[in-house]
């Protein structure tokens, strides 16, 4: 009896010193390295991730995608953690479809901490990375920007740098409402790596939509049309605008050379550029209807006034010819619009006078922004009046002396054919899923004014006119041709030429205006012969398009 | 020793004197204590439960000791199966939370990884129904952009709805509509073309 009582105390006492032993490590490994350990475990089992937050769609108006946002991923590597570079070089390579000698030179950095291998690739490619399962080489969440429609209107949307933020056009423009915020989740795994809990640290917001003004096909039909032009004259650059001249509604804002979105780094600077609003260039005979325009509202002249003109007319110490010579003839007013005489438009300024001339030019919004929805639009130059010499007059009667931009031809113009309303052009009608109020008119001329001048620049492609070949069967059209030589060097070039045409269709009622404006065309570089028939192609499929029954 | 002394008589001892046997006590009914004039410190609100409902429930708690079940239970081999089925439970519900967080984890994982793939499907879908390729594939059918003189446009007289609406009920237009039925369109019926 007494051994047992002494082995179960023997034994007690065992149980009672594993006790203490473990009582003992526990208080050492939670009391004196717990902080340690707790920390090391939270190093190895929880992720901080971030949880992309993707842009906002940009659609066009009826609700075709022309930008969105996609999930991509980013892989990268700890170079000293890759034990076979070149291995892990050959195996990654064909899966992001790059060269696998860059992949093999960034794992190979032994010194280098980390490196990154490849940037917003394809989400299952980079899952087919990670199933790779190579130690030191690793994903990241991220987001990319595609564009559905390829090249379609690529410099009016603008282009999104590697950190999804917006660099030029719409995407910069409207990055507040577009730009998505990131997120943040913590993920804690198990020892096999599985996920065991995903908190989430901040929720990630996509950004808001933006529908734009834009009709995708007729934006297309005036790529197109510019294609055309680009591959027949091979200008320096060119632009279109096509609008709805009664709410300034931009439908198409085409530039060339064409642009694509998602290799902006290899573009050259022409191609970033949205000539329509940030290309200003001496106007020339198209700014000819606005002198018209201002002289019939200070009732100066009327559309039936004759005048006899010279060959040539002397402006100061400038002598202003016709781009075709001839004899002294008689023209109405309407003549000289149809037949874009220097000589009649000259003598028209004259009529209206210097001062009333200036208020005119600035009355028509020039030598200020329009205030379109899009960024770095420039102003124009529009020389003050205190400044005129003695052939300013004559010179910017001719839409010479004075510099535009593409939209600002394109406002004026909507002013001339909606009845004598000047409106801001807008890119954009809904922001976040609510409508964008146009901003307010103004009037500009009256109606009558407005009337008399489409009138006459019907004659323009009506027989006799500068752009008779054009013609849309079943409308009747309007317009004024434009060729301009460039200011070099405080003079004219006699061989760089801008090119240019703006027109409304149907005539009575416009419904649909375009301005083109080509820059330095080689070969012909007359606004009848390179930029009106890019009016006729526009229009031919626009009126249909639009609903515009022919009269 | 003298004879005339006489040897004293042997008389029993007288038995000790036995305490008087007290009958028990008949029980007192337990005395009610008046209500104390002023409360008690201990019945108070702010002690929260009264004295005697705390004796009374460490009396209970301390009777459990000697209940029968638990003598039955320590002295028996009962105890054993029940502190295992305690261990095993303890170590299951354990088991259970780790394993219903790790497929709470699994499912938000699953799920943005759902959410993920659906934007690259949304993506690709607008590519794919990008005008410039429905139109390459119009064209691939023969379909064409009508030229603007092809295009014939009626002009509408006042009564022209009316025999519209007949005609389509008729069945003449197409086959007949039924007004009255739901005509809601299934959007995600994609239209067939024939070339």
């Amino acid at each position: 009896m007494p051994t047992i009582e002494r082995r179960i105390g023997l034994l007690f006492a065992a149980f009672l010193l594993l006790l203490v032993i473990v009582l003992a490590r526990a208080a050492w490994l939670q009391g004196v390295r717990g902080g340690e350990l707790s920390a090391d475990a939270i190093s190895q089992q929880t992720e901080t991730v971030t949880v992309p937050g993707l842009r906002g769609r940009i659609l066009d108006r009826d609700g075709e995608q022309l930008a969105v946002s996609e999930d991509a991923a980013t892989v990268f590597a700890t170079p000293y953690q890759v034990k076979d570079p070149e291995d892990a070089a050959a195996r990654i390579a064909p899966i992001l479809n790059v060269p696998e000698e860059g992949i093999s030179d960034a794992l190979s950095d032994r010194d280098s901490g980390f490196a990154f291998l490849a940037h917003k690739v394809d989400i299952l490619a980079a899952e087919r990375v990670r199933k790779l399962d190579i130690h030191g080489v690793g994903t990241l969440p991220d987001s990319r920007r595609t564009y559905p429609q390829g090249e379609l209107a690529s410099q009016v949307l603008g282009a999104v740098g590697a950190e999804n933020e917006g660099l030029t056009g719409l995407e910069s423009h409207y990055q507040e409402l577009v730009g998505g915020t990131d997120g943040e989740a913590t993920i804690t795994r198990d020892a096999l790596g599985d996920t065991i809990e995903r908190d989430t640290v901040q929720g990630a917001s996509n950004g808001d939509d933006l529908k734009l003004t834009i009709d995708s096909e007729i934006q297309a039909r005036t790529e197109d049309a510019l294609a055309t032009i680009g591959g027949t004259y091979d200008p320096k650059d060119a632009t279109i605008v096509v609008m709805d001249p009664r709410d300034a509604e931009v439908l198409a804002m085409a530039n060339w050379p064409q642009l694509d979105p998602e290799e902006v780094g290899d573009a050259s600077e022409e191609q970033l550029s949205n000539h329509a609003t940030g290309f200003t260039y001496e106007p020339g005979s198209t700014f000819k209807a606005f002198t018209v325009a201002g002289a019939l509202e200070e009732r100066a002249v009327k559309p039936s006034t004759m005048f006899n003109l010279p060959p040539t007319i002397q402006v100061a110490d400038r002598t202003i010819e016709e781009s075709h010579p001839r004899g002294p003839i008689t023209l109405s007013v309407a003549d000289i619009l149809a037949q874009s005489s220097n000589v009649g438009a000259v003598t028209v300024g004259q009529e209206l006078g210097a001062e009333d001339f200036d208020d005119w030019v600035h009355r028509f919004g020039f030598g200020e922004p329009t205030g379109i929805d899009y960024p770095g639009e420039e102003q124009g130059i529009v020389l003050p009046l205190e400044e005129y010499s003695g052939s300013s007059l004559g010179n910017m009667s001719i839409g010479q002396g004075l510099s535009a931009t593409p939209i600002q031809m394109a406002a004026a113009y909507s002013a001339i054919a909606n009845g004598g309303r000047l409106r801001t052009p807008r890119l954009v009608v809904k922001q976040g899923g609510e409508r964008v109020d146009p901003p307010p008119s103004q009037r500009v001329i009256s109606e009558r004014t407005s009337e008399q001048v489409r009138k006459m620049l019907e004659g323009v492609l009506e027989p006799g006119g500068t752009a008779s070949e054009v013609d849309v069967p079943g409308y009747t059209l309007a317009g004024k041709t434009g060729t301009s030589e460039k200011a070099v060097d405080g003079g004219y070039s006699e061989t760089r030429f801008v090119a240019s045409f703006v027109g409304f269709a149907p005539a009575a009622h416009p419904q649909l205006l375009v301005a083109i404006m080509v820059d330095e065309p080689k070969g012909s570089y007359y606004g009848a012969d390179v930029a009106a028939p890019a009016f006729g192609e526009i229009a031919t499929f626009a009126l249909p398009h639009l609903g515009i029954p022919p009269q | 020793m003298s004879p005339g002394v006489a040897a004293p008589a042997r008389v029993p001892a007288p038995a000790p004197r036995r305490a008087p046997r007290r009958r028990p006590a008949p029980r007192r009914a337990p005395q009610r204590r008046r209500a104390p004039t002023k409360r008690s410190r201990a019945a108070t609100p702010a002690a929260g439960i009264p004295v005697a409902a705390v004796r009374r429930t460490a009396g209970a708690v301390g009777d459990i000791a000697d209940s029968g079940l638990m003598v039955r239970l320590t002295r028996g081999r009962l105890w054993i199966g029940l502190l295992a089925a305690l261990l095993v439970g303890i170590v299951g519900l354990n088991v259970l939370s780790l394993s219903f967080s790790s497929s709470a984890g699994r499912l938000a994982e699953r799920s943005q990884t759902i959410e993920r793939e659906n934007s690259v499907l949304r993506a690709k879908l607008a590519q794919r129904l990008s005008s410039k390729r429905v139109e390459v594939v119009a064209a691939s059918l023969g379909l064409t952009v009508p030229d603007p003189k092809d295009i014939t446009y009626l002009s509408k007289d006042d009564g022209d709805p009316e025999v519209a609406a007949r005609r389509l009920e008729s069945g003449e237009l197409g086959g007949a509509v039924d007004f009255a039925a739901d005509t809601t369109v299934d959007a995600t019926a994609y239209p067939t073309a024939a070339p």
